[in-house]
């Protein structure tokens, strides 16, 4: 016997067929208007998971790919900057090779002068450079600060550099960091002096070139004819050094006089202004005040005597306290002045031009190899988006081939079940009962 | 045999017109809900004994009886629990499943376009435009937080709402049975038959309770039905119905449990008793979907608020100044003075102090979204966490466990007094980006060197990558994915679930229609069948009237 069917179920499933036709028509064209595969994570879970971990990393790259413009655009703001520095050495090379000939007067130095005093303008210019958020691109962090300052206190009065001596890093890479520029110390500041430049003090065996421009200038208009006796530390102390443990001491003489033990207050020195201060407190407590000054170069710590000439001397020794080591000078070290002609300045300048001419092109060097890894990994970037823009639009894209088949196939069923419906209800044995 | 013949056809008239009657009802009644098909029973009269034998009486209808069958009956109202569960926990976790990846709610956008403000930071460390927009990021992805926070705080009432509706129906569902009970027992005493229409209605009140919550009936011998649900909590007792209600938790206030009390005794909390129909839903949603994706995006909101305000705070600002919390400070207790219960059954003064760790030993990777339960036996305190039950102890009640801190913030504790820690719950609803200031932001590091210093703007940008949560397994937006997955996974498998359940809910139907339901084609028949049998039944009247006339006619003569 077959079963029986109540008219009302029959009814409510023929209903029944059409919303659910209905319903999964709907679903296609909400994915047909949206173009998505998925429409909510439970339509597929993993792949919807899946797609949010793309996107993250879709995004992320896209946004190293802005800090790759943003690092190429400074470095070739540097780059640029570079290019005027250069210029600039390569003129004063000239003229410092003109001005050591022979047949030159004091006037036509005099003259000379004139340019190189433009030329060091410019190069001042150059090393000050803002960008154009107003920061100092040659500061290293303390980009709020003129890196290069003419200082009328120091002895002698000399150009001294405000920044410090970091890098800036940008994230280019999820695991690599780049230096979006260098910083004024490793380009202007720490320039080998092989000879020594005895127009400041033939101590360090590095010179910054502002100052071997200003020296120059000053030699040119005659009116630079001694150096300093002087020396200076190789220990970069900007960080401070903490002497809190006790008192140090160390001995000094000046000018071929007797060695004085000096001694540095126990403190802990945060800043190498700090220490120079302390320093400068121990000398004054001796018989030595007025004669000899402390005073560092962007941290390194230098002594100076406060006569210029070839009986000026500073001589340091005795490392009881280890305080020399702790400044980087070697025991004993002495540092004599010199009577200078003209010639023992320009060509002392000359050769700390090249120096600085080596140390622009060494700097543009590694901007350029920077400026191609930035490309390679501007092309990695590109890749791996193009890359994962595939694959997150296998994962979530719609087939809208597929898509538009299905419609068309569930259209079909909900016309049929539309038409049963109608023709079913229709059949009843009450339409024969007249 | 005059009479005789009369009395058939007046029985066969009747017969006919009670078919006709039943056969209209059926007609009248094909769209009742629950109505059973009634039929005439018909059986031949007892016949009269004559010299020639037996001869026939008529008929009598002995019982309109309905097509029911009872075990028919109790698997459809399995059915009607098991897909009213089903249904209700699929519509309630789509409600999630629809907000939590769409990219106008989700989380994954926001913290995307945060991390993107911070790499310009870096890119930029002195540009306060670019600081500006890092600041209004952070305060676009802490209320991103709490839009998602606010949208399952609204399911949450909806939830609670919803089970108080429930509640009601159920109230008068039961009221409903327990009157029929007390009818259907007085009309069988009354008529010994069976009240088709109110055991109908009475079946039909059973279905529809069946669909709020799980449900089993046994008829007694004087035919009143006994409603039990859940597991066993009695709700029908012949004419007397419970009462359910909702009450607070003897906790936390937001979360309701349902109580049964029978004749006005003390409400008895039965919220773990009850499962199955629309009522085991919502809970089940409560439990599995909305409670455990709150708590994990409490989560991440409380293990990003940490681990960003760490590392904001190692660098230095752009005036030189150290840096200070960019989001909420959730190490601190204030941040979780809402987060902690008291049960109504405490005596004690003690209040508590929950925060969020961020050490080595106990920080934002050892969080594990659970809720905890703190209890005081006078001597020692147990802290629980109820995710497995694992138990911590100490005597002064200071815990650093699971990347919390959780200690006695003041008065005294009584011995068995207990407390309920829901660190999580509302942690991505209070988290807030404190910095207004952009030069606040600490983009350089420490000690400070210059304002083109941006090596901690580096540091924070790399947050976004690091693995911070889930025991160092998981960075932030792995963390939401996994909500994303486990809610998508759970809607999956209950849409998948309730379709199939559909189907058997389809099938029960169709198989109690086939015995109850109205077939009008069926009563088109039946009709003509009476018709037929009552024009029949009548023609014996002038075949009577006939036979009598012949038997005047005769006289006469």
């Amino acid at each position: 016997m077959s079963m029986r069917i109540s008219t009302s179920l029959m009814e409510q499933l023929g209903i029944n067929a059409i919303l659910k036709q209905q319903s999964k028509l709907s679903k296609t064209q909400l994915q047909i208007s949206s173009g998505q595969r998925i429409l909510t994570p439970s339509d597929d879970p993993s792949s919807a998971v899946r797609a949010l971990d793309l996107t993250e990393s879709l995004e992320t790259n896209r946004q190293f790919q802005s800090n790759i413009q943003a690092t190429r655009s400074r470095l070739e703001f540097e780059e640029s900057i570079l290019a005027g520095a250069d210029n600039v050495l390569q003129r004063a090379r000239e003229l410092t090779v003109q001005s050591l000939n022979d047949s030159l007067g004091a006037n036509d130095r005099l003259s000379i002068s004139q340019e190189m005093q433009q030329l060091m303008d410019e190069m001042l210019g150059l090393a000050n450079t803002r960008d154009a958020n107003g920061e100092y691109i040659f500061a290293g962090f303390r980009s709020d600060a003129v890196p290069f300052a003419f200082d009328a206190t120091r002895t002698p009065p000399s150009y001294d550099y405000q920044g410090d001596k970091n890098q800036r890093l940008l994230q280019i890479g999820p695991q690599r960091p780049m230096a979006d520029g260098d910083s004024g110390f490793a380009v202007f500041e720490n320039v080998p002096s092989s000879s020594g430049n005895k127009a400041v003090a033939a101590s360090g065996g590095r010179q910054s070139i502002l100052n071997t421009l200003y020296s120059l200038t000053q030699a040119l208009k005659g009116s630079f004819t001694a150096s300093n006796g002087a020396i200076l530390g190789t220990q970069d102390r900007s960080a401070g050094i903490d002497y809190s443990g006790g008192a140090v001491t160390f001995d000094l003489a000046v000018d071929g006089g007797a060695a004085v033990p000096v001694t540095i207050a126990a403190a802990n020195y945060a800043t190498a202004d700090d220490l120079v201060t302390a320093i400068n407190a121990g000398i004054g407590a001796t018989a030595l005040s007025g004669t000899v000054v402390a005073q560092h170069r962007s941290g390194f710590i230098e002594f100076v005597s406060a006569t210029a000439g070839a009986t000026s001397s500073v001589t340091i020794s005795n490392n009881g306290n280890n305080v020399l080591t702790d400044l980087g000078f070697t025991i004993p070290q002495t540092g004599t002045g010199a009577d200078l002609t003209f010639y023992d300045a320009a060509n002392a300048a000359l050769s700390d031009i090249d120096a600085a001419l080596q140390n622009v092109l060494d700097t543009r060097a590694s901007v350029g190899a920077r400026m191609n890894a930035l490309d390679e990994q501007e092309d990695l970037h590109g890749k791996f988006i193009v890359d994962t823009q595939a694959t997150l639009s296998d994962i979530q894209d719609l087939d809208y081939a597929e898509a538009i088949s299905r419609f068309n196939i569930q259209e079909v069923a909900l016309q049929a079940a539309q038409q049963a419906y109608v023709k079913v209800q229709g059949l009843s044995l009450f339409n024969y009962l007249r | 045999m005059a009479g005789g013949l009369l009395g058939i056809a007046t029985s066969g008239l009747i017969a006919a017109q009670r078919g006709l009657t039943t056969t209209g009802h059926n007609i009248a009644n094909v769209n009742t809900a629950g109505y059973s098909r009634q039929r005439t029973e018909q059986f031949e009269r007892l016949p009269s004994f004559t010299g020639a034998g037996f001869i026939g009486n008529g008929v009598d209808v002995t019982a309109i009886s309905r097509s029911y069958d009872s075990f028919l009956n109790a698997q459809l109202r399995s059915s009607l629990s098991t897909y009213g569960e089903l249904d209700t926990y699929h519509q309630m976790a789509a409600q999630v499943d629809n907000f939590i990846a769409s990219p106008d709610a989700s989380l994954s956008p926001s913290l995307q376009s945060f991390f993107n403000s911070v790499q310009d930071v870096v890119d930029d460390p002195t540009s306060i435009a670019a600081r500006r927009v890092m600041l209004t990021e952070g305060e676009t992805l802490a209320q991103r937080f709490n839009v998602l926070n606010d949208r399952m705080d609204d399911l949450r009432s909806q939830l609670n709402q919803s089970l108080g509706t429930q509640i009601d129906e159920i109230n008068s569902l039961a009221a409903g049975i327990a009157s029929l009970n007390e009818r259907i027992v007085a009309a069988y005493g009354q008529a010994g038959k069976p009240p088709n229409d109110l055991l109908d209605q009475r079946d039909q009140l059973t279905e529809q309770l069946a669909q709020k919550v799980s449900t089993n009936v046994f008829e007694q011998s004087d035919h009143s039905l006994s409603v039990f649900i859940g597991s066993g909590q009695a709700l029908v007792m012949g004419s007397t119905a419970s009462q359910l209600s909702l009450q607070n938790s003897a906790y936390d206030p937001n979360q309701k449990d349902i109580a049964i009390s029978a004749g006005g005794s003390t409400p008895v909390v039965v919220t773990s008793a009850l499962g199955g129909g629309e009522i085991g839903g919502l809970l089940r949603f409560g439990s599995e979907v909305l409670d455990p994706a709150q708590n994990a995006l409490g989560r991440i909101a409380a293990g990003l608020a940490a681990t960003f305000n760490a590392q904001h705070s190692a660098g230095s600002d752009l005036n030189g100044t150290a840096g200070t919390n960019f989001f909420s400070d959730v190490t601190n207790p204030a941040i979780g003075q809402y987060s902690w219960f008291n049960k109504t059954t405490n005596t004690g003064t003690a209040t508590l102090s929950v925060a969020f760790g961020n050490s080595a030993l106990n920080g934002p990777d050892d969080l594990t979204a659970s809720d905890y339960r703190l209890d005081y036996d006078g001597a020692t305190y147990t802290l629980t966490r109820l995710s497995d039950n694992t138990p911590f102890t100490n005597a002064t009640g200071t815990f650093a466990v699971d990347g919390l801190n959780i200690g006695i913030g003041g008065g005294a504790a009584a011995a068995g007094d207990s407390f309920l820690i829901r660190p999580f719950r509302r942690m991505a609803g209070d988290l807030d980006a404190s910095l207004i200031d952009p030069r606040k932001i600490a983009a350089a590091g420490s000690p400070f060197t210059g304002p083109g210093d941006n090596t901690n703007a580096r540091a924070l940008a790399q947050l976004q990558t690091t693995p911070s949560l889930m025991g160092g397994k998981a960075t932030y937006q792995d963390a939401y994915s996994e909500i994303v997955g486990d809610v998508g996974t759970l809607t999956r498998a209950a849409e998948v679930d309730s379709t199939a359940q559909k189907q058997l809910l389809d099938h029960g139907k169709e198989a109690r229609d086939a015995v109850s339901g109205v077939n009008l084609d069926e009563e088109a028949a039946n009709l003509l069948r009476y018709q037929q049998a009552y024009q029949a039944a009548a023609q014996l009247v002038p075949t009577l009237n006939d036979m009598f006339d012949a038997l005047i006619g005769a006289m006469r003569r």
